[in-house]
């Protein structure tokens, strides 16, 4: 059997077109008014919720939060707020599927779509993330960059086996364009910045 | 069957009709509003317009980059030819790690290779998890849109078809109670879940990784819990650097449905963990022809937003459905014919040729020029058969002298004003399907302008 893959390298290279150069970067201008603003904005486009916490103790903040104070389940990533419920023994991804919170700690936020950066990091993290009723993200206030662009510029070298950017609760719109929170993922999404 | 065939069971419902036009026009809309919310947008689609172009003249370097960096990072690349080579490479994997419960994410390739009637037929079940797909899995019918695969679907035919299936109480017609019953019956497919298989929005040949986006999560919680993750890609999904990622995902979200990005843009390199396994699979199938096509090759810059359905006169009338390819509408059109060209030889003629899909395009695939480039070369299929061809040609040669055009325009409208409506209405054919005849002025456009003293030159 011939080989697939020379087969389809000698291909590419049979119906290449000439060269083209790479087109130059765009200046991606800022955009008007304050980035935190718009970076609120964008969150809340999202159907998330924005909670400054600035000026103000993160574990007094997290345990105001709506529901945190009385779920039985929780994962987290802070040393501001106990895991609790889950077993010691928790160890495979799976293991999240019972939660109702997860907390972790975002590295940027991005103003001109309100995603945040996220690393997480273990297998286990990753799932809770995915796999609790609620998200909470915690994010320095300085993290916030104006542009997507910016922060891609800021990731050093290489990310890590996975890394993503979150932007609210799941959501899905397959039944006749109504907006569900909460397809398959979180329902609700919460940014607290510190 | 043509095109229009196909259209005319979905056209005669015309509620119907009219509400899937409503839906995708009011997308488009939201696409508008996203798009003028920032002020680069336009310099974002003359980037990544740029890129793709760039990236499409070195793909066999840039793929070559790609296996190194993701040999190195611990995934394995497997390269296939076509669809058959596609379907058993997946398939191999799946049974030499004896998964028989699979997990899919939404992916146009896997649609293209018909991926999931392959492994049914080796009794391996995979179940679709993006919720539209898995409502027209259940419904035994293909996506009708890419980005909104049960658009053409009402509430109460998905409460229905639920009820059927997961048992839930019938006449439920509420989109968040629907949603609820989905997510329960998906949660428990997730745990018990072997393998996840998802598509790539784009590989980046500098890091050896890809980036897959949802809004429901549904990619992320399948390849966060099974221990293989086996992701396809076709050969045209390619960019060359991690920086080139912010100008696509800028682009892709707000183009499809005018969100600014989508709730999960996901960064694989490599396996997640260890123990884990990921495997790309590269497919050919007949984009590095399409590579060598120039009138046709720029289709595949395309990203998969789904701007072009949106915007399309004729899909929002016709559902996604009648055009019988696994991407419909304007690039369908495009891609469809490169494919098998007898059989999509109507889908170029599916088109008013206005233009607005070229206008929303985020990488600026000049689609209504490649439309009508099929159009010349696919003379098989004629819309209106010998009648329609008789009468272009007589209109052709009628245009080429300003004195017998006038003389027959004026002609003709005196005979079409003699003739009683109905005898006019049959003999316009298909003009007046679904329309009234106008009314036939007695004087023509130049006359009208002459009487109003407009004319100039």
């Amino acid at each position: 059997m011939a080989d697939g893959r020379s087969a389809i390298f000698a291909a590419l290279r049979a119906a290449a077109p000439a060269a083209v150069e790479r087109p130059p970067r765009s200046a991606w201008a800022p955009l008007p008014g304050d980035r935190r603003t718009r970076f609120a904005e964008r969150v809340a486009a999202a159907g998330g919720e924005l909670v400054d916490s600035r000026g103000v103790e993160l574990a007094d903040t997290l345990r105001g939060l709506a529901g945190l104070a009385t779920a039985g389940h929780v994962w987290s990533a802070l040393p501001e707020f106990a895991s609790r419920g889950l077993g010691t023994a928790a160890q495979r991804p799976h293991d999240a599927a019972s939660l109702e919170v997860t907390l972790v700690r975002g590295e940027m936020g991005v103003s001109d779509c309100g995603a945040i950066w996220h690393e997480p990091g273990s297998p286990l993290e990753r799932a809770a993330a995915l796999l609790a009723e609620h998200l909470v993200v915690v994010l320095p206030a300085e993290r916030v960059v104006e542009r997507l662009r910016d922060a891609y510029a800021r990731m050093d070298g290489l990310p890590t086996s996975f890394g993503w950017l979150l932007c609210g609760p799941s959501k899905t719109a397959d039944i006749e364009q109504a907006l569900v929170l909460g397809a398959h993922g979180p329902r609700y999404a919460t940014v607290v910045l510190v | 069957m043509s095109h229009a065939e196909r259209a005319a069971a979905f056209v005669s419902d015309a509620e119907r009709t009219t509400w899937h036009d409503a839906s995708l026009w009011g997308v488009r809309g939201k696409r508008d509003a996203a798009a003028a919310a920032l002020p680069d947008w336009e310099a974002l689609r003359a980037e990544a317009a740029g890129i793709k172009r760039h990236a499409l003249s070195r793909l066999s370097e840039l793929w070559e980059q790609f296996e190194v960096r993701a040999t190195e990072r611990g995934a394995v690349v497997h390269w296939a030819r076509d669809a058959a080579e596609h379907n058993a490479i997946v398939t191999g994997l799946l049974e030499s790690r004896g998964a028989r419960r699979v997990v899919k994410s939404k992916s146009m390739l896997t649609e293209e290779c018909g991926l999931n009637a392959h492994l049914e037929r080796r009794g391996i079940e995979v179940v679709d998890t993006d919720l539209g797909e898995r409502i027209v899995q259940l419904r035994r019918e293909p996506p009708s849109h890419i980005v909104m695969p049960a658009i053409h679907l009402q509430r109460g035919e998905i409460g229905e078809l639920f009820a059927r299936e997961m048992g839930s109480p019938p006449g439920l017609d509420d989109p968040a109670e629907l949603t609820a019953v989905a997510r329960r019956d998906m949660r428990q497919r997730f745990l018990a879940a072997e393998a996840a298989l998802t598509g790539v929005n784009f590989a980046v040949a500098e890091t050896g990784g890809f980036v897959v986006v949802t809004n429901e999560g549904n990619a992320d919680i399948g390849c966060a819990l099974a221990p293989l993750h086996i992701a396809s890609v076709g050969l045209e999904k390619i960019v060359p650097e991690r920086d080139d990622l912010p100008v696509f995902l800028s682009l892709l979200a707000r183009s499809a449905t005018g969100q600014a990005i989508t709730t999960y843009t996901s960064h694989f390199h490599g396996p997640a963990a260890a123990g884990a396994e990921l495997h790309i699979v590269v497919v050919d199938n007949g984009r590095s022809r399409l590579l060598g096509r120039e009138p046709y090759r720029e289709a595949l810059a395309c990203i998969r937003c789904g701007a072009c359905m949106n915007t399309c006169p004729v899909y929002r009338r016709s559902g996604g459905h009648s055009y019988e390819s696994s991407v419909p509408g304007p690039i369908g059109s495009v891609l469809g014919p490169a494919r098998a060209p007898e059989a999509h030889a109507s889908l170029p003629h599916a088109c008013s040729l206005c233009g607005s899909c070229a206008e929303v395009c985020p990488v600026r695939i000049p689609l209504a020029q490649q439309l009508l480039a099929w159009r010349g070369e696919l003379r098989t299929h004629r819309p209106g058969g010998r009648g329609v061809a008789l009468a272009l040609a007589v209109a052709g040669r009628l245009m080429q002298s300003a004195a017998a055009y006038e003389r027959v325009g004026g002609l003709m409208r005196g005979v079409a004003r003699a003739l009683p409506k109905p005898l006019l209405a049959r003999l316009m054919g298909a003009w007046t399907r679904g329309r009234a005849v106008p009314e036939i002025p007695d004087r023509s456009f130049r006359q009208l302008l002459d009487e109003r003293g407009e004319r100039r030159g």
